[in-house]
């Protein structure tokens, strides 16, 4: 197993100037046995066309890569990616060793800085390593990027969290069992039996949601298909002048965040309003009120399935291979289902005694649009807010797709359980205030 | 043989909301304030009734006696705030047709939504689906969407759609007759059929005559309470001597 890390110092500072001959030395500590590219940014003060910048990085493991660049060809203030041909092996916890050396007739400086800004909180870059000019040792360290990946060879959590949700799947099990042995209903029996008994109901007002949503316009479910492609078009219109430097391959990151996030929304909203918009069959028929709410997130996920289509030919326009990880992707339509589907019994129980709650509702999904990191970059978010900002369901989810999608890899084990915790938890709290107050929804309606 | 239908003393009782609160806000600032006042009130009281399998049963009672109510706690619409209700079939509720349409879909897929909303399998509605068709004389317009129906081509699919599926318990909320006068002839026909077909059957209606004539056996609600439960005849000579003195 791999893990593709993304590091960065936040440039804080300019060092002090180089010029010909100067040699700037940097040692660091990072979470990755291989790299392949360092982003650097300098501050060009002169150069001439034959003036180069030389960068030297080392390992431990006296691996070492050397790559060679004009400095007419840096892009004056922003982030280099300085990529090392063949990639540098070492080893996680030892040091690595940065050389870069100007050589020509220029004047030039580097950023450097003194905070880090991880993409992700499992992974880091340590701030201690040493910064030297022509050996005098500086401030801070040099502002870069690292871009590596580590094999997770027998993943310490791994073993350990499978176990412990292998047993509680058992005990659960058990006590589902022994409570049916004593004649008493047990909710997964229970589960079972509604879907086993109104399968048709659930397929019928699946297909009429669907069939309805379409029904008058012209280009029809094509729209599931364009409605995606266009969001991305404007989205990255605004925003590819904003962060497209910190991110690599900006139009399917968008574009992946957009569909993932545009279905929390739609289904979110459709199943708010689910028990109200049946009041006229909820006061007149009896079926378990749960199929209303569940049908409009299950009608919403055939979209979310069509709009995978549109990201597919994207992925493959630019340049990112389809890769054995895709096969993940019913992982991350599972996860989203079941929050949905938890918000949705949530938001519509409330709704059917609290009118208002449309409205927050709507303010509270932009908000929380904005909490999750679909057109910017999660390194923005300060260190000290991290921790709360992973909280966030739709973070890990998206984080998960991306990962599966961008990187090529399955996400680490503990990524599996976060999402596990932020989707599942949602769907019991959901369900357990649904089935406290659906007795009361024929009295409010 | 145990009774299809057992309603044991079912109290239903609503909350009158003395201050209306509809918004968050408002709910916060009249709890605040300590204004959050409800008055009870009891729609059904201590009701015990008891339903064999084939009986028609009359229900009979001023406006505002419970009738509608104890067919809404019967068929599971209103959970009871105590007793018990126990029903050991299907049940079809006729309560308002159509409730089920949506009117952008044709008529022909608004027959299996609404088929499935009464609990019936695809199957099932497959296999009645030319008989529904060919009851409610719509011919080739079952292919269009229903909003383009005129009321009367809607009630005549509705119809047909409630009364074609032979439900095990049939819920009626006052005798329905829709359509033109022949519709009307062939609807009525078509209820009388299915009430002496051996479907139990629940009936409300205002009209004591059509008590008389279809109910093996009646029941006479005042203000929530059973004042009367025994066989058709007695029950509304009562009910009838109490109306008109």
């Amino acid at each position: 197993m791999t893990a593709i890390s993304k590091e960065t110092v936040k440039p804080g500072f300019l060092m002090e100037e180089l010029s010909d001959g100067s040699l700037v030395q940097q040692t660091f500590h990072a979470d990755v046995d291989t790299i392949n590219q360092i982003s650097v940014q300098p501050y060009i003060l002169e150069t001439d066309d034959a003036a180069q910048i030389r960068f030297t990085l080392a390992s431990k493991l006296g691996k070492e890569s050397t790559t060679t660049q004009r400095i007419a060809d840096l892009k004056n203030g922003e982030e280099n990616a300085i990529v090392f041909s063949p990639s540098v092996e070492g080893k996680v916890e030892d040091e690595w060793t940065l050389t870069a050396e100007v050589t020509g007739k220029a004047r030039l400086s580097l950023y450097a800085g003194d905070s880090v800004s991880t993409a992700r909180f499992d992974v880091r870059v340590q701030t201690d390593g040493v910064l030297s000019i022509d050996g005098r040792e500086q401030n801070g360290v040099l502002s870069m990027t690292v871009k590596g990946t580590r094999s997770l060879k027998g993943t310490r959590l791994f073993w350990p969290v499978a176990l412990v949700l292998l047993v509680l799947c058992l005990l659960f099990l058990f006590l589902e069992m022994s409570r049916m042995r004593n004649g008493r209903r047990s909710i997964l029996f229970y589960v079972g039996e509604v879907f086993r008994r109104y399968r048709y109901l659930i397929k019928m007002l699946v297909q009429r949601d669907f069939k309805v949503k379409y029904k008058a316009s012209v280009l029809g479910v094509f729209w599931s298909f364009l409605n995606p492609l266009l969001m991305t078009g404007v989205y990255h219109f605004v925003f590819s002048n904003l962060f497209r430097s910190n991110i690599d391959n900006f139009v399917v990151y968008l574009m992946s965040g957009i569909i993932l996030f545009n279905y929390f929304s739609e289904a979110t909203n459709l199943g708010m309003m689910s028990i109200v918009g049946n009041s006229s069959l909820i006061t007149k028929v009896y079926v378990p009120k749960y199929i209303y709410p569940v049908s409009r997130v299950l009608s919403s996920a055939i979209n979310l399935v069509i709009s995978f289509i549109p990201l597919f030919i994207i992925m493959a326009l630019t340049g990112v291979p389809l890769r054995k990880s895709i096969l993940l992707l019913p992982f991350v339509v599972i996860f989203l289902i079941c929050l949905s589907t938890g918000m949705s019994l949530l938001l519509s129980s409330m709704h059917v005694f609290f009118r208002d709650t449309q409205f927050l509702w709507s303010i509270l999904v932009t908000i929380w649009n904005f909490l999750t990191p679909i057109f910017y970059p999660e390194s923005i978010i300060p260190a000290a807010f991290l921790k709360y900002y992973h909280m966030n369901p739709m973070y890990q989810i998206c984080y998960f797709a991306r990962t599966i999608i961008l990187n090529g890899v399955s996400p680490t084990p503990i990524t599996y359980l976060y999402c596990f915790v932020a989707s599942f938890l949602p769907l019991i709290v959901g369900l357990l205030i649904f089935r406290k107050s659906q007795d009361k929804f024929a009295l409010y309606l | 043989m145990d009774p299809i239908i057992r309603v044991s003393h079912v109290d239903m009782k609503f909350h009158m909301n003395m201050t209306r609160t509809n918004s968050l806000k408002e709910w916060f600032v009249q709890k605040a304030r300590g204004k959050l006042r409800y008055e009870d009130f009891y729609a059904l009281k201590d009701v015990s009734l008891e339903v064999e399998r084939g009986e028609v049963v009359g229900i009979v009672g001023q406006n505002g006696s419970g009738k509608s109510t104890l067919l809404k706690v019967i068929s599971g619409i209103y959970k009871p705030s105590a007793g018990e209700v126990v029903s050991a079939g299907r049940i079809a509720p006729m309560l308002e047709l159509g409730s089920g349409f949506d009117y952008e879909l044709s008529g022909e897929e608004n027959v299996f939504l609404n088929g499935a909303i009464l609990g019936f399998e695809e199957s099932f509605l497959k296999a009645k689906y030319q008989e529904i068709l060919e009851f409610s004389e719509l011919g080739d317009f079952i292919h269009q969407p229903i909003k383009t129906y005129s009321s009367g081509m809607v009630m005549r699919l509705a119809f047909s759609v409630a009364t074609l599926i032979e439900p095990e318990i049939l819920i009626v909320d006052e005798i329905l007759a829709v359509g033109d006068q022949h519709f009307q002839k062939k609807s009525l026909d078509r209820m009388m059929q299915l009430m002496s077909s051996g479907t139990t059957v629940l009936l409300v209606s205002h009209s004591i005559e059509q008590i008389r004539q279809l109910s093996t056996h009646c029941i006479w609600l005042d203000h929530g309470h059973v004042m009367m439960d025994g066989p058709t005849k007695d029950v509304c000579d009562a009910y009838d001597t109490y109306m008109n003195t």
